[in-house]
């Protein structure tokens, strides 16, 4: 007979368990219960699950504390964190934020388990050396983007980097001790990726960029849909993967003022797939059982059928000040887009933040 | 011979019995959806009886529902969702013997149903309540526990569900 005892279960079935928990607080209680469950997700790491997002919150005050919002358990935690005080936050799909402090101090960070790893200084790369720039607004507005390839517990992971007005990039791997330049930008970069080992780049005059993760420049898409659109005031894109495919996510912006003061809101986004090997693209007007997160975040999807919890055909974002700065009178431009009637709904209401460079952020909570 | 004799029946037929002795006749085809059985026919050990001696009587006829459910041609996906979501409602107990039959017989699809059954039974509880629904007892230290608690606050924070449900 087999053990008919819940706590003498294989570590890999207990494992196998918690991989099918969608929210990082289950896993963590599971393995509160007891030893060996605690051994079954301390094992196992949770390197196979994927937990939904979580908002984080902007900086509020000058204490060590932010709050994480799941918006799928409508839950709010405050969680206090070393190394994000005063320090400029990008995320990336892999539960770890790229932190950047006034000192030109750069650093990995996973906000669960405070680990943080040091990153050479940006400021040094060779493609900066006429840099005229003070470490304050290095941190506020010379770095757009940075994001990660993969967990730093990867040999994958590389970093990437988009600086300067978004018109330079560069990469490093965790110990480098310099950033490595990329070479071909010929334009204002809006929005990158990692996927399969390359390196995706879309830029403002029509063309996606491909490189590897040697820095090797692969090869250049024409992606050109119209842009013409009344009273359009802005357009960003991002990338992102969906089921192994990449797509570009436009996001269109309009002018909303009601006085004098300039606003730009988040009014629909138009949702191309890039065939990449044919260098084709087409509009789609679905996305069927998936869902695209878009902000400062390493953009992601997540599919509805595995995470029931989460609204499908959907695109949620948050404020990343699409590329401008302006005057965010009415709060943070953070909602729900729903692909199927056009209807935006609230994330979560938002004060805008003091700390102008904090800013509302996704991530996927993760403790490996 | 034997052997021999049984690859030119066109349907083959397989006999498992259970630890407590019970033999149940099934098609060959349906039966190799477990990767154990599927291998042991591969090494030619299916001439004869096979005893599955860590399987009960209760578990085996469960499994075996499952899986002639799993291989039947005539049900569609939804007819297969449903009977799923109806076959994992079931004791704790139940899933647990189902979860390691499936484990021994390599079964992935009953498996992973047996997983997400349990996942969900978990899912928003404290691990009071999931020690008393799956009948475990602590053995942290109360200072292990303490531990815990400190490490990750925030996971043990605000409404939980405190039913046996």
């Amino acid at each position: 007979m087999l053990t008919a005892d819940w706590s003498k279960l294989p570590v890999d079935l207990l494992g196998l368990i918690a991989s099918r928990l969608h929210f990082v607080e289950d896993w963590v209680r599971f393995g509160g219960v007891c030893k060996s469950w605690r051994t079954g997700i301390l094992q196992n790491g949770n390197s196979l699950c994927s937990f939904l997002p979580w908002l984080m919150l902007p900086q509020r005050t000058h204490e060590s504390s932010r709050t994480f919002y799941s918006p799928f358990k409508c839950k709010s935690y405050d969680i206090c964190l070393s190394g994000v005080l005063d320090k400029r936050c990008w995320g990336s799909s892999h539960g770890w934020l790229v932190t950047l402090g006034a000192n030109f101090d750069m650093h990995l960070l996973n906000p669960l388990s405070g680990v943080q790893i040091l990153l050479p200084p940006l400021n040094k790369c060779q493609n900066l050396n006429t840099l005229i720039c003070t470490g304050k607004s290095f941190r506020d507005s010379f770095v757009s983007k940075v994001i990660l390839s993969a967990s730093p517990s990867s040999s994958d992971c590389v970093i990437f980097a988009l600086y300067s007005d978004n018109w330079k990039m560069a990469f490093a791997k965790p110990g480098d001790v310099a950033w490595t330049p990329l070479s071909s930008i010929r334009g204002h970069v809006d929005d990158a990726i990692c996927h399969d080992g390359k390196f995706y780049a879309i830029d403002t005059f029509g063309e996606v960029l491909i490189w590897d993760f040697a820095g090797f420049f692969l090869k250049k898409i024409a992606f050109t849909p119209s842009r013409d659109m009344d009273n359009l005031v802005y357009v960003t894109t991002y990338l992102v993967e969906l089921e192994g495919q990449i797509y570009a996510v436009m996001r269109l912006l309009f002018d909303t003022r009601i006085t004098d003061t300039p606003c730009l809101s988040t009014w629909s986004f138009k949702i191309y797939k890039l065939d990449v090997y044919n260098e084709k693209w087409e509009e789609v007007k679905s996305l069927g059982d998936w869902s695209i997160f878009v902000g400062s975040n390493h953009s992601f999807s997540i599919s509805c059928c595995a995470y029931p919890e989460c609204e499908s055909n959907c695109i949620f974002f948050t404020d990343d000040f699409s590329g401008v700065y302006y005057n965010a009178v009415h709060g943070y431009d953070m909602g729900t887009y729903n692909i199927q009637n056009g209807g935006i709904q609230p994330l979560i209401q938002e004060n805008v933040s003091a700390f102008a460079f904090s800013q509302p952020l996704w991530i996927i909570p993760s403790l490996s | 011979m034997a052997e021999a004799a049984s690859s030119t029946i066109e349907k083959n037929n397989l006999t498992l019995k259970s630890s407590y002795g019970d033999e149940f006749v099934l098609e060959e085809s349906i039966a190799i959806q477990s990767v154990t059985i599927k291998n042991m026919v591969e090494d030619g050990c299916s001439s004869s009886v096979i005893p599955l001696s860590k399987v009960d009587t209760g578990t085996l006829i469960k499994v075996i529902e499952y899986m002639k459910m799993h291989s039947s041609t005539s049900s569609n996906e939804e007819e297969i969702q449903n009977f799923d979501k109806e076959f994992v409602r079931i004791s704790i107990k139940t899933i647990l013997n189902i979860l390691e039959a499936a484990n021994f017989l390599d079964i992935r699809s009953l498996l992973d149903l047996c997983a997400e059954a349990v996942a969900n039974r978990i899912k928003n509880k404290t691990p009071e309540v999931v020690r008393k629904i799956f009948n475990i007892t602590s053995d942290f230290t109360p200072e292990e526990e303490a531990e815990i608690r400190n490490e990750t606050p925030w996971a043990f924070e605000g409404d939980l569900d405190h039913s046996l449900d």
